[in-house]
């Protein structure tokens, strides 16, 4: 980085941009230099994603310049930031998901000969590609996008965007649902692409891959930027500061260990994903599994929940043996699944806060034709309240919300009447800090109450320093369980892909 | 009251339109024809009304209009084969429950077979509307059977008239719109239904029982369907096999123009009860201004599209 | 908002106090409008406007009607006999002099017939036969003679083809062609040689005949003639036996005389037509309205001619029209 330039490669000034009378951004002045890794950090509604849109021409700001080298630019619209190489890859996928890799990489520009698809060309091409980009974990490029993993799809996204020649490149969260090995491949080719004098802005939450990746480091906060600092020269700690501003001691505040009697035991259990997996939960006890994507931790999590069916094993919740056959039986045992997929899986976006809080209590506020709309608002406010749930009016609909309020709402509404036994599927992701310290605070007064909880997440600082035990997962089977402060991140990553059946 | 703020745009419609047509036609807003307007959607605005349900689940009917005519021709078919020449209350009853049975098997049917298969509703009903059309044509060699004029209840049922003014379709349908309603805007099942539709993964995550919420939905529509094609065989005195053809389509039209989401979880009984007005008032008032029937067509699709892209925009 | 439909809603339940009084009702209840003999509404109502006969009466009826300085409103029902009956109420309703309707299904007519009679509002009914039971609430019917359109068929095709092996296709619903099936089979029942190989139901449409003279043509080897009730189900007849080759081997008779078909005679396809007369139809029918209307009495069931085309007279069909 030594290497000194006349102007940066995009430099935004003083750009403001309202929506209606909301400031999204107020003055924000940015720059990202050739071959360097700038990340952006802020909460969610920091302004991040307004930014973003920005640069990729999809929103114009009220106020303020861009600069591309020593030339005030425009961008008015999409093809405008095509035009100057700048690269958007979403957090959202945005892939066609009935065609094929190479299809989905070339979409829109098919190599043509008289009318006809050259579809081998095509595929060569996209080989070429992925290898130079070192993204080796798409083997085949024929396959259909919808039969990858998320993280392959990823992979994709990136390779796509990479397909032609970049400039400036931004990347908003992708390592979301990356495992570890796909996260490193990523970062290679950052740091490849970075050498060859492309300057990429880089989003994300995770610390430790900022501090590993990136050059410098801009915090916004409520739409204004904080400081930007290099990224040697600057504590973790004071940039969370930075992002929520207040002061953040502890990062993971793992609640005491006091375990009860045995809550949830499972014995045998076998479903079409799972196989032959025995573990017991304890009152007051945080159990946490780890394993790559698509180990059969979020299977285990729906074939007790009722949702996926059980081929063989037992479940006993205090002692007795209980038959689930459905989300309805799960949750009159005392048993609660917060699913992984927020917005598939968890939340009516559509429906107000208050319907989706109110929803698993209808017998308490609707009895017959009478609406007790006070029992109704009571219930919401306690939710809100319980769980510091950030919203200007509870009836506003459930997509309004930011990812972490969404899925603080998803967790508290089941606190009306607390559970026996809690399963979280990835609590945390897509989740900005902020709101990530509440629910870790949550989570410890729910377990301090004496609630059993399974903690399943792709953070392996989240599982080592929340739960209490630590189980690996591993092609559908539970490979061990450990004591969380007699194990480190690195001895479970050996154990998670060390051993490769 | 909020859902009535959200009907402004609608309202306004049906205002604008009854006077546009009052300029046309000069007796359209006589307390008569008015009254002849409610009598004439009153089949439409039943089938809507389950219809709404169905949508707002992410579903669709497409069979309605072959119940309409499967509940007439069963009806009346065993009316006549069991009770003669004479009216027998006990008999007639006995007839209405044959008939409205028909159509709780398809009903009960297309529940169970979109809930707990992945076949689509679209292409369950549209093969369920080919049963209940063939099973209709199945009686009297597909021609239409009389009702007796003894047959005095059913026949009123149809074209009686309250106290000897409003007509009892009217009443009917008031009387199915208020409880439909309630069902919808007053009770748990009301909530299951726009969680149901909002999002179905959710609702089951969330320990709404899916399943049978998803049956009812598609046995209410079935037998809506049914009252109406009781109303429809009544007003025809006769059951006619052939008849009900495309009514699902002027069904879907009230509940979309009302507003209801047609992918699902959002839209109101309200909403609906307006749309099939709209429509109605169109119909009445395009055929008394003496608008060529060539041009009836491309209005009402006019209309229909215009209702639905104002929705849509007021949406996004 | 609230204000503006505060202030709309008293102003539209007041127009039609004022607008109905002083208008048409009660003239017309007293006397069946006599009060006018010349720029009067009528209304017609056709189960279909899909086909070309309706289109040609209706256009009969506008002529005649205009040419007294009357106006006509054609409604097309569709087939569907709920929008007929709505169609028809909105016809009453407006106060129309007089009613046409072609029923899309005869037992359902009864509604609309006793809420005409109630309004005084005569009632005549084209290109259909009517139930004894209703015969009062009409002025008259006026048809084609069908029976008589479906011996003449009979008798051309014993001319030619008196071996026949045939089929019918039919359109039972429709009062119209169960008479011109009927009229064919007595005038059959003179010719024992010849056999009817099977009855099969056709819509009474191109396209609906295409495909069940397809089967039968597979089932029936030794079929040779074929008997459609009208001309657009002759014209699927052709289109099917056109694509199987087998054309030339089979006599086709049918009713109707339009202009398709007329042509597809002249081109050889087809053996005859029974032609109806739908503008006449048309015609009569209004005379007969206007003379109801100035109190002269007119006959219940009123006839219209029908005729044989062959390729021999076909030239003169085709001018005429």
């Amino acid at each position: 980085m030594s290497v000194v330039h006349a102007a940066p490669l995009l430099r935004l000034e003083g750009i403001t941009r309202r929506f209606g009378n909301v400031t999204a951004l107020d003055n924000v002045s940015f720059a990202v230099e050739a071959g360097e890794i700038h990340t952006l950090l802020g909460e969610n509604g920091a302004g991040k994603s307004t930014l973003i849109k920005i640069l990729g021409g999809i929103y114009q700001p009220d106020a303020g310049e861009i600069w591309s080298g020593e030339k005030r630019v425009e961008l008015r619209q999409v093809s405008d930031a095509d035009q100057l190489k700048i690269r958007l890859i979403h957090q959202e996928l945005s892939l066609a998901p009935n065609l094929t890799v190479a299809e989905n990489i070339f979409l829109g520009r098919e190599p043509v000969r008289f009318g006809l698809l050259q579809r081998g060309e095509m595929n060569r091409q996209v080989e070429a590609l992925l290898s130079r980009l070192g993204l080796t974990e798409i083997r085949d490029v024929t396959a259909v996008v919808s039969q990858l993993s998320t993280a392959h799809q990823q992979l994709v996204e990136i390779a796509r965007a990479l397909s032609q020649e970049a400039r400036v490149l931004i990347l908003d969260e992708p390592t979301s649902s990356l495992s570890e090995s796909e996260v490193e491949a990523l970062f290679t080719t950052l740091r490849q692409l970075k050498a060859q004098g492309v300057g990429i802005i880089y989003i994300s939450h995770r610390m430790e891959e900022i501090t590993r990746l990136s050059d410098r480091i801009t915090v916004l906060r409520d739409g204004k930027t904080v400081g930007t600092a290099r990224t040697g020269e600057i504590k973790p700690a004071t940039l969370i500061e930075w992002m929520v501003g207040r002061d953040i001691k502890e990062h993971f505040p793992r609640p005491p260990y006091k375990p009860g009697e045995i809550a949830l035991k499972v014995t045998g259990l076998s479903s079409a994903c799972v196989h032959d997996v025995s573990f017991e939960v304890r009152y007051g006890e945080v159990l946490g599994l780890s394993g790559l994507v698509g180990a059969g931790r979020t299977e285990l999590a729906r074939a007790l929940f009722g949702v996926d069916r059980i081929h063989a094993g037992t479940i006993s919740i205090d002692g007795k043996i209980v038959s689930i056959n459905g989300p309805r039986d799960a949750l009159r045992q005392g048993l609660v699944l917060v699913p992984e997929d927020r917005k598939h899986q968890g939340l009516i976006t559509e429906q107000s806060v208050a319907f989706n809080i109110t929803l698993p209590w209808l017998k308490k506020w609707i009895h017959g034709l009478r609406f007790d709309d006070r029992g109704r608002n009571e219930i919401v406010a306690r939710t809100i309240k319980g769980f510091d749930v950030r919203l200007s009016d509870p009836e506003q609909p459930m997509r309004d919300l930011s990812g972490g309020n969404q899925q603080k709402v998803l967790v508290g509404r089941w606190m009306e009447e607390p559970p026996k036994i809690l399963i979280l599927d990835e609590p945390t992701r897509g989740i900005d800090v902020g709101a990530r310290e509440d629910l870790y605070r949550l989570i410890g007064k729910l377990v301090r109450q004496g609630m059993a909880l399974i903690l399943i997440s792709s953070d392996l600082d989240e599982v080592l320093n929340i739960s209490h035990q630590v189980g690996t997962f591993q092609a559908g089977r539970l490979t061990g369980v450990y004591p969380a402060e007699q194990i480190t991140a690195a001895q479970i990553m050996q154990k998670l892909t060390g051993e490769e059946a | 009251m909020k859902v009535v703020r959200q009907m402004i745009p609608l309202l306004a419609a049906i205002i604008i339109l009854l006077l546009l047509f009052r300029i046309w036609v000069p007796t359209f807003l006589t307390p008569e024809n008015m009254l002849d307007l409610t009598q004439q959607i009153s089949v439409n605005t039943i089938l809507a009304l389950g219809m709404t349900l169905v949508i707002l689940i992410g579903g669709i009917d497409l069979s309605v209009g072959a119940i309409v005519a499967l509940v007439g021709t069963t009806t009346v078919y065993c009316l006549s084969a069991i009770s003669g020449d004479t009216q027998n209350v006990f008999y007639l009853l006995l007839s209405i429950l044959a008939g409205l049975g028909a159509a709780a098997v398809f009903g009960t049917f297309h529940g169970i077979a979109a809930s707990k298969t992945a076949m689509p509703p679209f292409i369950i009903t549209l093969a369920s509307m080919l049963i209940a059309r063939g099973c209709a044509l199945r009686f009297n060699n597909g021609l239409p059977i009389p009702i007796g004029d003894q047959q005095t209840i059913l026949l009123a049922v149809g074209n009686g008239r309250l106290f000897g003014v409003v007509p009892v379709p009217v009443v009917i349908m008031l009387t199915l719109f208020v409880l439909m309603a309630l069902l919808l805007h007053r009770t748990r099942f009301g909530q299951h239904v726009y969680a149901l539709g909002g999002n179905r993964e959710a609702a089951l995550y969330t320990g709404i029982p899916v399943i049978r919420v998803e049956v009812m939905v598609y046995l209410i529509c079935s037998v809506l369907a049914g009252v109406a094609g009781m109303i429809h065989t009544s007003q025809l005195y006769s059951a006619e096999p052939g008849s009900g053809e495309m009514f699902e389509l002027t069904a879907i039209a009230a509940v979309v123009v009302g507003g209801t989401s047609f992918t699902g979880g959002r839209g109101t009984i309200f909403g609906t009860l307006i749309g099939a007005v709209i429509i109605g008032i169109l119909d009445k008032g395009l055929n008394q201004a003496g608008i060529h029937y060539s041009l009836q067509y491309i209005v009402k699709g006019a209309v229909i599209l215009m209702a639905v892209y104002l929705d849509v925009r007021r949406n996004r | 908002m609230n204000s503006a439909l505060r202030f709309l809603i008293p102003l539209i339940l007041l127009t039609p106090v004022s607008s109905g009084c002083s208008e048409s009702p009660d003239s017309d209840s007293s006397q069946p409008a006599s009060a006018e003999t010349t720029g009067r509404l009528f209304g017609a109502s056709f189960q279909t406007m899909n086909n070309p006969f309706f289109v040609d009466l209706g256009a009969g009826l506008k002529n005649e009607l205009e040419a007294n300085g009357d106006r006509l409103v054609i409604l097309d029902a569709q087939f569907n006999s709920l929008k007929q009956k709505n169609d028809l109420s909105d016809l009453i309703l407006q106060g129309v002099a007089g009613i046409f309707v072609n029923p899309v299904n005869w037992e359902g007519l009864k509604g609309s017939l006793l809420e005409a009679s109630r309004k005084k509002v005569p009632v005549i009914i084209v290109d259909a036969p009517v139930k004894k039971a209703d015969e009062e609430l009409i002025v008259c019917t006026v048809a084609s003679d069908n029976v008589r359109a479906g011996e003449l068929a009979a008798q051309a095709l014993a001319k030619v083809n008196p071996q026949a092996r045939l089929v019918i296709l039919h359109l039972s619903v429709n009062k119209a062609c169960i008479d011109r099936v009927a009229g064919f089979k007595t005038e059959l029942e003179k010719h024992p040689e010849m056999k009817i190989l099977d009855v099969q139901e056709a819509q009474g449409t191109t396209e609906g005949a295409r495909p069940v003279m397809r089967d039968l043509i597979g089932r029936y080897p030794d079929l040779n003639s074929v008997f459609a009730i009208n001309d657009p189900n002759a014209l699927g007849v052709i289109s099917a036996l056109d694509s199987a080759n087998k054309l030339d081997q089979v006599t086709i008779v049918t009713v109707d005389g339009s202009q398709a078909g007329i042509k597809a005679i002249q081109a050889g396809k087809l053996h005859s037509t029974s032609a109806q007369f739908p503008r006449e139809i048309g015609q009569i029918a209004a005379e007969k309205m206007l003379a109801h209307l100035r109190g002269e009495p007119v006959d219940k069931d009123v006839k219209v001619r029908v005729e044989l085309i062959t390729a021999e007279n076909a030239e003169q069909y085709l001018e005429s029209n």
